[in-house]
């Protein structure tokens, strides 16, 4: 079956939305495995079942919130995201193993095309995001993930300046649409 | 993997109606709320008896979402509108000195029929322009939307003055509704 397009799940969440139930259906068939995916980059794999859904359940619930003309990725996957995260610090204080933290932080292989969509699409949200922010928090967040100093701006200046823009990167993931 | 995926489709269609639900719910009690300050200090406190039912039809078609609500929400800002409107215009029957006197002046209820139907034919102006196949829905929201309101006004009104308006304005809807179908299929086939 085809992957449909970025535009094409929009189109579905802003209808959706609107409360046509008809595009419930192809955009549940089309995030499940998104999370389900994301979920297993941190969580063993029952877990990772019992968080998938948790995080459709949450998506799901809130889709009434959605605005339509909004990118869905971003905000799908800061609530996934939110959601993994929570089910892994769950499992964490249960005593029970996650997945290997250092496997957790590998870069999925060549052969892994599931893994190496993920990848791209979690790339492009961020590029979205960093886009959308100010000069100066962009420039300090390039800087970061590249990790070379900014000229010209002491060490303190340059931690403050990313903190900033850390927390303005995370307003804009999660959009209006999160608690 | 199969029985999982059929878990979480159904859990998460479980969440998506009570999530619009409880929107549909905050929705209607705001609109509601505003439509208790506007028909109070307008119409008095007599008014406020049918509120209730607006809260009802807005809650259903706000859940319901999609041209039911579109159209019941055009129907809802119409069905302000025609609060603003005169009493003496929605009541042609009534004779001056009856309205002075406070008796019943309904003595011509075909008038309230008339007026009924050219405010619903002026409502139908504000109609959603829905897809084919969809426009019934549009108007039967835009029904349920000026209706609901319109009861508020119409308490103000006698029993059969108010069903002769009610049923006026319901028929000039779905009249004109069906001549824009009709001259839409017209221009589709030209």
């Amino acid at each position: 079956m085809r992957e449909p397009s970025e535009d094409e799940l929009d189109a579905w969440m802003a209808r959706l939305s609107r409360g046509e139930r008809a595009a419930f259906d192809p955009l549940f068939r089309a995030l499940y495995p998104r999370a389900l995916r994301l979920a297993r980059i941190r969580l063993a794999d029952d877990q990772a079942r019992d968080a998938a859904q948790s995080v459709m359940m949450k998506v799901f619930a809130r889709a009434s919130e959605f605005e339509p003309g909004k990118p869905v990725l971003p905000w799908f996957y800061a609530a996934a995201a939110n959601e993994i995260q929570t089910a892994h610090r769950r499992a964490a204080a249960g005593g029970r193993r996650a997945v290997d933290e250092a496997r957790a932080h590998e870069l999925p292989a060549a052969e892994d095309p599931e893994g190496l969509a993920l990848e791209r699409e979690l790339r492009a949200c961020l590029a979205r995001a960093i886009a959308s922010l100010d000069e100066a928090s962009a420039e300090a967040i390039v800087c970061l993930l590249e990790d070379r100093p900014l000229t010209g701006v002491s060490a303190t200046a340059f931690r403050k300046r990313v903190s900033r823009a850390y927390a303005k990167l995370r307003l804009l993931l999660r959009g209006s649409h999160a608690k | 993997m199969q029985s999982e995926f059929a878990a979480a489709y159904r859990a998460s269609k479980i969440q998506y109606e009570l999530g619009r639900l409880a929107a549909a719910l905050r929705h209607a009690a705001v609109v509601t709320l505003g439509l208790a300050v506007v028909s109070g200090a307008i119409l008095g406190r007599r008014a406020l008896v049918w509120l209730p039912v607006a809260f009802v039809v807005i809650a259903f078609t706000e859940w319901r979402g999609s041209w039911l609500m579109t159209g019941a929400r055009r129907g809802l800002l119409a069905g302000v509108a025609s609060m603003l409107l005169p009493l003496s215009v929605l009541r042609p029957c009534c004779g001056l000195d009856a309205k002075d006197m406070g008796t019943t002046c309904c003595t011509m209820p075909s008038a309230c029929w008339g007026a009924g139907a050219v405010v619903g034919l002026v409502m139908a102006l504000v109609m959603p322009a829905a897809p084919q196949g969809r426009r019934a829905e549009a108007a039967l929201g835009l029904i349920l939307g000026v209706t609901s309101v319109s009861l508020v006004r119409c308490s103000m009104l006698f029993v059969g003055e108010a069903a002769g308006l009610l049923g006026g304005m319901v028929a000039g809807i779905v009249a004109s509704s069906l001549a824009r179908a009709w001259m839409a299929r017209g221009r589709s086939l030209a």
